[in-house]
């Protein structure tokens, strides 16, 4: 990570990358992301489905294995670098889904910590370094722009010491046009990356365009937690061995060809 | 799990609380789920009386008062007196490291407070009271010194209802008023982005902590709004959450060369109060200001508080300090940290 990079995210537990996705890795992909989205439920490879959320967003399970264009994003040369070092060099995938957001309710403000509980998830930093045990990572594929809603956070509050009053920011919790003080509303272009810690506080704004959101959830964490990964043979089948290798669970003195790979190239 | 029901004092209310049966890790004799339990008992019941917490706590509460702990000690205390600040505060303040109180003053206290204020920066330089000064800032603001103390209507702003119980809670009821300036800010030019901890000696300067639910914070700044800010005109930028950095800020991140612009890359927020509203800061919050762009006025008071044990003796001069009521006096005073002063017991028991 830069200096910058790295105060920002300590700061406010999340990053912003603007222009990461070079144009034609950004058409490809935006292209594999519409094949997804327009193939019929019953036309879909073995292993991927569609899932509707009950508040409404439309889930491409494991979009991120639909095409090699969106399964490059996964280690893409923008992000790849933060996810080593949040991770300390112990990456690994736990899922990508294609998000499609269509509908105009909001979602409630959440983070890991306020659905699974405090201990669930970790961030400190130590000797200079930052460990987070919990990312997410988000490569737009269409624009958001001011006003049209989309994803909110709470800057900082992943290093929350309190519990957030449930009516705070949103009255019975329910999510609005408003956008109070404290609320920022993240408005990525298609092209543009933001990562974030999941102990931050998020939520979504009522989607108001005619047009899609659309974005990859690409999910990590450390490869020594949690248990095997929820992805399907069918769909492990269709990727690349280095991605394979990243989604894989290891101990935590074993470093990932993909990471020494990286690492060396630098 | 312990179920506790009951009369609570004079009140006909009862509360149910599940209590583990073993208590986790005790925290200064007593254990953090009770300590939690115990603040979500005088949330819910802000008018019940301290007898009756006593008396509804025997688990953490063996024995006689001094048995306790500090932190219980402290919250008891803000407690009798309703001096204590909000979860939504205690949220907010611990997250962005900022408060903004809307429409917190009066609007007969924000008069008489304009009108001190306009009569402070009106009176010719020859014509004013002893000890009170103006200083022009490198950045540009007009400081108006000792402001604060150049009228009634504007002391009194130094312990007001609204920030007042705040200034206590995060100086663990150990108040002292350093200094109180009348900012006027009339030039074009913004105030480059620092913090306490960037400054100086630094890092170790300002401290800002969490324990056992509580917030200590060792250098806060309050400012009273005299004059609206709209969204445009510039004023206060702050980095939300920079009082918990871990890093050093890179010298030229948010602006290039540290020069203020009219702009506002993301991640820091320009704060709009309006003439009433009263904004509160920790020290180590990173902030600034933007390019104050209208013809009019940017005024507030400037009223730093720090802990009553740290710091050398107050700048203020005496015959600025002969001029103030005495309670005002007392909240300028350095005293030890065992020490309450009687403006914190006395205004316990005023509310």
């Amino acid at each position: 990570m830069t200096p910058e990079q790295r105060y920002f995210f300590d700061v406010f537990g999340y990053l912003h990358l603007k222009g990461a996705i070079e144009a034609e890795d950004l058409a490809a992909a935006q292209e594999a992301a519409e094949r997804y989205v327009n193939t019929k439920p019953e036309e879909v490879p073995p292993g991927f489905n569609i899932h509707q959320k009950t508040d409404g967003w439309y889930r491409f399970e494991y979009g991120f294995a639909f095409d090699r264009a969106l399964e490059k994003l996964a280690m893409h040369p923008a992000s790849w670098p933060i996810v080593i070092e949040l991770t300390r060099e112990r990456p690994r995938l736990i899922n990508g889904t294609l998000l499609v957001n269509r509908r105009q309710e909001g979602t409630r403000l959440h983070c890991a910590r306020e659905d699974f509980g405090w201990g669930s998830t970790r961030y400190e930093v130590r000797n200079g370094q930052i460990f987070c045990d919990n990312l997410v990572v988000f490569p737009y594929l269409t624009d958001v722009n001011p006003g049209d809603g989309g994803l909110i956070v709470l800057p900082g509050s992943h290093k929350a010491e309190f519990d957030r009053p449930f009516e705070m920011f949103y009255a019975d919790g329910k999510i609005t046009d408003e956008i109070p003080d404290g609320v920022v509303s993240i408005t990525p272009k298609a092209g543009d990356i933001v990562i974030i810690s999941e102990l931050l506080t998020h939520g979504t704004l009522p989607w108001k365009p005619d047009r899609d959101r659309r974005t990859l959830v690409l999910r990590y964490q450390p490869q020594h937690q949690g248990g095997t990964t929820s992805i399907p043979e069918p769909i492990l089948e269709r990727l690349l061995p280095e991605t394979r290798e990243l989604i894989e669970r290891q101990g935590f003195n074993h470093v990932k060809e993909v990471v020494k790979t990286s690492l060396a190239a630098v | 799990m312990l179920r506790w029901s009951g009369k609570i004092g004079q009140t006909l209310g009862s509360l149910h609380l599940k209590l583990p049966q073993t208590p986790a890790e005790p925290v200064n004799g007593f254990s953090l789920d009770l300590h939690r339990a115990f603040h979500a008992f005088v949330y819910a019941a802000p008018r019940f009386t301290i007898e009756a917490i006593s008396a509804s706590f025997p688990v953490c509460m063996p024995g006689s008062w001094t048995g306790r702990s500090s932190a219980l000690n402290s919250a008891i205390r803000r407690f009798q007196g309703n001096l204590m600040m909000t979860p939504e505060q205690r949220y907010f303040f611990d997250v962005f490291g900022y408060l903004h109180l809307k429409g917190a003053i009066e609007p007969d206290d924000l008069k008489a407070a304009q009108e001190a204020a306009e009569r402070y920066v009106r009176t010719p330089p020859d014509q004013i009271p002893p000890g009170f000064g103006i200083q022009e800032h490198s950045e540009g603001f007009l400081l108006f010194q000792f402001g604060f103390a150049f009228d009634r209507p504007l002391e009194k702003l130094a312990m007001h209802p609204a920030s007042w119980p705040i200034v206590c809670e995060l100086t663990h009821d150990r108040p002292r008023l350093i200094n109180g300036t009348l900012l006027v800010n009339r030039v074009d030019i913004g105030s480059h982005l620092h913090c306490a901890r960037e400054e100086d000696i630094a890092w170790p300067r300002t401290h800002y902590a969490v324990k056992n639910g509580e917030i200590f914070c060792d250098n806060l700044v309050v400012f009273p709004y005299l004059t609206d800010v709209n969204p445009g005109d510039g004023g206060l930028i702050v980095l939300p959450g920079s009082h918990k950095a871990s890093f050093q800020r890179p010298a030229d991140m948010f602006y290039m060369d540290e020069k203020i612009t009219t702009e506002i890359p993301e991640g820091i927020v320009n704060i709009t109060p309006k003439a009433g509203d009263i904004v509160i800061i920790s020290e180590a919050l990173t902030h600034g200001t933007l390019t104050w762009k209208p013809e009019r006025d940017r005024r507030a008071l400037v009223l730093r508080y720090r802990p009553q044990h740290l710091g050398g003796a107050t700048a203020i001069p005496e015959m600025v300090q002969e001029r103030l009521l005495p309670e005002t006096r007392e909240l300028l005073a350095e005293e030890g940290f065992n020490t309450v002063k009687g403006i914190v017991n006395k205004n316990r028991s005023a509310t």
